[in-house]
């Protein structure tokens, strides 16, 4: 047996196994991605209608006033404390408007076992809302306004209370609403396919339904065959581009592959592979 | 014939060369100008934050003084580390050497107030003076974590081939990260 082989095989396996570890590493301490909803309750102390009710309040007064607020519940920092935490996800997701940077971002950091509970809670104010919101307000709100329930485990009353103070903060406060025109042309197409993926992946599907047919037809007639197929690929980008989620793309291709079945017939039945001689009648 | 054919395909090879060269030249440079441009809006961010605390420590003085009447030592520290701060145009060691003396200026007197003075620290006014100045902690401490970051990132691609070719022939140095206080 030569030993350059066996050298080089675990040379490779080191350097697999050191690919893998690294991102492993770097998958460990992963800010979280954006849920696509306002409240995230990832510890689930809120129940849900207590979730549904912060998030329907928290959406209302992004109708009224453009400012999101955004509100986390977690047991995981991903090896930041709760400050740096709050800051680098208020960040990543980009909470409140651009133009104006009205975001808020209420983070509970809650601890359990079997006889004690703990939380750390912080309120992060986006830039244009420092006017409105100064750190003495945001500390007096949190004082007097969330923790007070917090300590009795009413976190979604504590919320609430809290941000009906925020709101009253800076709801009169022109400086606060973002001035950032309706989308137009493209963008206001993505928003509306990011908004609602369902639909968007139901026009695309039908689209797709459409050259899967033409693509079998052309198969039987023998031409034309890369047309179809072209513009399934083309649509499959499309679905991507509109939502880079994956939504889109994932629901268009669910609902292709249900309609297809449900045109062309879910179960088929082939002949066995028998045989005549001719025998029968005929009239 | 032969040699000229030769002479062309050398000719090609050098001006093939020579352009990626350059090319690599110009993308390497800019982008270590960039991350180096990046990392220091990051410093004048702490230094901006730095700014809106030593704003408040004239009113966090005038408070406190009312109340307080074993704290002058600890009050004038601050005063005098607040105009130590405000003459320094400095380098991240020494600002990080002075306001890490502050920090613990601050610490004392908080921690004193917490203790000794009941009303002080159950006054409105202190109280919004202490939540302001934390909050600017907080920011700095953001800043401080960012401009380590972008000190880093621009760090790494300087030392990393092909920066440190490039870096080298421009002179570039490396960036000072802030030592935690």
């Amino acid at each position: 047996m030569n030993p350059v082989p066996s050298r080089k095989i675990a040379l490779l396996a080191f350097t697999l196994g050191l690919v893998i570890a690294l991102s492993c590493l770097s998958t460990v301490s992963a800010l979280p991605e954006p849920t696509g909803y306002m409240v995230n309750d990832w510890v689930y102390i809120l129940n849900s209608s207590e979730e549904d009710d912060l998030e329907s309040l928290c959406r209302w007064i992004e109708e009224q006033t453009t400012v999101e607020i955004y509100i986390i519940i977690t047991d995981d920092l991903a090896g930041e404390d709760l400050d740096r935490y709050s800051y680098l996800v208020f960040n990543d997701w980009g909470i409140g408007k651009e133009d104006v940077n009205n975001g808020l971002l209420l983070t509970i950091y809650y601890w359990e076992n079997t006889t004690h509970f703990s939380y750390e809670f912080r309120i992060e104010v986006g830039r244009g809302l420092e006017g409105a919101i100064t750190d003495s307000e945001a500390g007096r709100i949190a004082r007097d306004n969330c923790t007070p329930w917090f300590d009795l485990m009413y976190f979604a009353y504590g919320l609430e209370d809290g941000i009906w103070e925020l709101y009253d903060e800076f709801k009169d406060d022109p400086s606060v609403v973002s001035t950032e025109g309706n989308r137009v042309g493209l963008a206001a197409l993505r928003y509306w396919g990011y908004q609602n993926p369902l639909i968007a992946g139901a026009i695309v599907a039908i689209g797709l339904i459409f050259l899967f047919l033409w693509f079998r037809i052309s198969l039987r007639f023998r031409g034309g065959v890369l047309i179809p197929l072209i513009g399934i690929g083309a649509l499959l980008l499309f679905a991507w581009w509109w939502d880079d989620t994956l939504h889109v793309l994932g629901y268009s291709i669910i609902i292709a592959l249900g309609g297809t079945v449900v045109l062309t017939g879910g179960s088929r039945v082939r002949g066995g592979g028998g045989r005549t001689e001719g025998g029968g009648f005929r009239y | 014939m032969q040699g000229r054919q030769v002479v062309c395909v050398v000719l090609m090879v050098i001006v093939v060369i020579g352009v990626g060269f350059g090319a690599i030249t110009i993308m390497t440079y800019n982008d270590l100008v960039t991350s180096r441009l990046a990392a220091e809006n990051d410093w004048t961010h702490i230094q901006i934050q730095f700014e809106r605390k030593l704003e408040l420590i004239p009113q966090l003085v005038e408070v406190v003084e009312n109340y307080t009447e074993y704290e002058q030592q600890t009050l004038t520290l601050i005063t005098e580390l607040r105009t130590q701060w405000l003459s320094l145009n400095g380098t991240p060691s020494e600002q990080a050497n002075i306001s890490s003396q502050l920090n613990m200026a601050f610490n004392t007197l908080f921690v004193a107030i917490q203790e000794n003075y009941p009303t002080l620290y159950a006054d409105i006014l202190y109280q919004e003076l202490f939540d302001e100045i934390t909050g600017t902690e907080n920011r700095i401490t953001q800043a401080k974590l960012d401009y380590n970051d972008a000190v880093t990132a621009y760090n790494t691609k300087l030392a990393t081939f092909p920066g440190n070719l490039i870096g080298g022939m421009f002179g570039m140095q490396l960036m000072i990260l802030y030592a935690s206080g």
